[in-house]
């Protein structure tokens, strides 16, 4: 194995610090560029520093903006569509793991639903809402993200379920127990880290969405991401409130991913590999 | 659950088609006309579509290779352990978690003349420069975004699958005198194929989708120059408001990714993951 003489540690080192640069950067300049006063940024110095807390100010209290708005949606949507998914996929899961609903064919075909572009349903779903008169509504960004959450939520959790051992169950039927009733009493207390991962991976799979977000909604029903990305005011543009902006919307993901690293690679991988 | 599935994708697809066969814009919205396969011909003969088809499966490839190598190499760089290998991992891993959209502004930021770092570095040592003004800039722009964000995917599941690899081959090949590199070639990557396969196909399907954040940084331009296929479809849609035009693009995409997509399933139905 490797030497762990003097050069190679200085190696070792310095390739470390390269991959934080890169990785890093973006974020703490972004975050950097959140807390810098208008005039301090303006100036295009980086050496003179001037901090203050204006651009969250501005971004969260000046009514011009509809970064609240988009703040509340993002909330309400991810967040229901989330619980939604896991509702409904629970008893799902549990019925293909066990009882082999569905045959072979059935899991492919769910993977390709998270591997097919979504551009592909956008446009039906588009002319679809607009005849419902869902868009720029809640409710329909609700639906269609509980939608495109279910495979995913689907496959973690059918993965948690194959992970618990069969005898658990196979004993608490003995003592007679029905099939709902293992479900209850048995499976789900078992399956409660599934559940946990399950919804922290749909909600951040949510609160990312750009694309539908973008398409169904005008006014009332935008999500953080559409408010950020069109933050350009009239008079000039203010990038520290952008950086703000982009500072907050950035925060619960962050926050959710490192709480489930253990469970990320499955995740990650819809439950293929278990990490 | 499975009617709501087949409402929210399968029926759109169908849905697409009877579209597809009709004149249907943002004016005659309520009353399409029937025209049969013009809209195929039209999108068939669109440069601009092949266009965006030319630059999907660009990105598709150099993206989805250039991810997969670095994020090998970091994961056999932060293989062994050292003091604080933690806090790297998870440093390495939060641009994953940041919506594309907003990552794409904060590059956006980072590159901008007038307040962004890298052109203040580069003042220092004397170079200007315009990120969005050549095709070959922007491209490398938008690898590298790409690379910054979901290299940390790769990462993450190859360093997890080398750690939970048996350590008794790994070791024998050391006592028998192989080098790290050969130890490297014939012992973990064989070892690791099966991942590295899901992960291509996870990492190509997901680059030939890519939307939000090229629209962020260029909107497709300039020109015509970086717009995707789902770019593309969404200009003709809710820009041009022709949505019997998208339509067929969307149908024609659609196969276009089964295509794609089917090589991956069968990979993946041979490695034994689906």
């Amino acid at each position: 194995m490797m030497k762990n003489s003097f050069f190679n540690r200085i190696y070792f080192g310095f390739v470390l610090l390269i991959i934080v640069i890169l990785f890093a950067t973006p974020i703490a300049f972004v975050i950097w560029t959140s807390f810098r006063s208008y005039g301090s940024i303006l100036a295009g110095q980086f050496t003179t520093f001037h901090y203050s807390l204006e651009n969250y100010i501005n971004v969260l209290f000046n009514p011009g903006y509809a970064f609240t708005k988009g703040l509340w949606n993002s909330l309400v949507v991810s967040s229901i569509s989330t619980l939604l998914a896991i509702a409904v996929t629970i008893p799902a899961a549990y019925a293909v793991a066990r009882l082999n609903t569905g045959g072979g064919s059935l899991i492919p075909f769910i993977f390709s639903m998270r591997l097919l572009p979504p551009i592909i349903f956008a446009v039906p779903l588009f002319v679809l809402l607009n005849f419902s008169g869902l868009i720029d509504n809640i409710v329909g960004l609700i639906v269609i993200y509980t939608t495109f959450n279910i495979p995913l939520s689907f496959l973690v959790l059918r993965s948690f379920v194959l992970d618990i051992p069969l005898e658990i169950e196979e004993s608490a039927m003995t003592d007679g127990c029905n099939r709902l009733e293992v479900l209850r009493y048995v499976t789900l207390p078992l399956l409660k880290p599934g559940l946990v991962a399950a919804s922290i991976l749909c909600f951040i799979f949510t609160w990312s969405e750009y694309l539908f977000a973008l398409l169904f909604t005008i006014k009332n029903a935008v999500t953080i991401n559409v408010v950020a990305s069109q933050f350009v005011t009239q008079q000039a543009i203010r990038y520290g409130d952008i950086a703000a902006a982009v500072t907050v919307g950035m925060i619960p993901n962050t926050i959710f991913l490192l709480l489930i690293q253990r469970y990320l690679v499955r995740g990650l991988t819809m439950g293929a590999l278990r990490g | 659950m499975l009617i709501m599935i087949i409402g929210v994708t399968l029926f759109p697809l169908i849905f697409s088609y009877y579209m597809s066969a009709h004149n249907m814009t943002i004016l005659n919205f309520w009353n399409p006309v029937f025209i049969g396969f013009d809209n195929y011909v039209r999108v068939l003969l669109s440069t601009d579509f092949w266009a965006s088809v030319r630059f999907s499966i660009l990105f598709m490839f150099v993206a989805a290779s250039a991810e997969l190598l670095l994020g090998l190499f970091l994961s056999l760089f932060l293989e062994r352990s050292f003091r604080g290998r933690r806090v790297i991992v998870s440093l390495i891993l939060i641009p994953m978690a940041i919506a594309p959209a907003l990552f794409g502004i904060m590059i956006k930021l980072m590159l901008n003349e007038f307040i962004g770092l890298v052109p203040f570095l580069l003042r220092q040592i004397g170079v200007r420069m315009n990120f969005f003004s050549d095709f070959t800039t922007i491209f490398t722009v938008l690898i590298a975004t790409d690379m910054i964000q979901w290299t940390p995917f790769v990462f993450i599941i190859l360093y997890a699958a080398l750690h939970s690899l048996p350590r008794e081959p790994i070791e024998a090949a050391y006592i028998d005198g192989a080098s790290g590199w050969k130890v490297l070639r014939h012992v973990k990557i064989p070892m690791l194929w099966k991942t590295i396969t899901l992960i291509a196909i996870f990492r190509i399907m997901d680059s030939l989708r890519t939307f939000d954040m090229i629209y962020v940084l260029t909107g497709g331009g300039p020109g015509i120059s970086t717009t995707t296929v789902s770019i593309n479809i969404f200009k003709v849609a809710l820009i041009r408001g022709d949505f019997g035009l998208a339509a067929a693009s969307t149908i024609i995409f659609f196969y276009l990714s089964m295509i794609v997509l089917s090589f991956g399933l069968k990979e993946l139905r041979r490695a034994g993951v689906v």
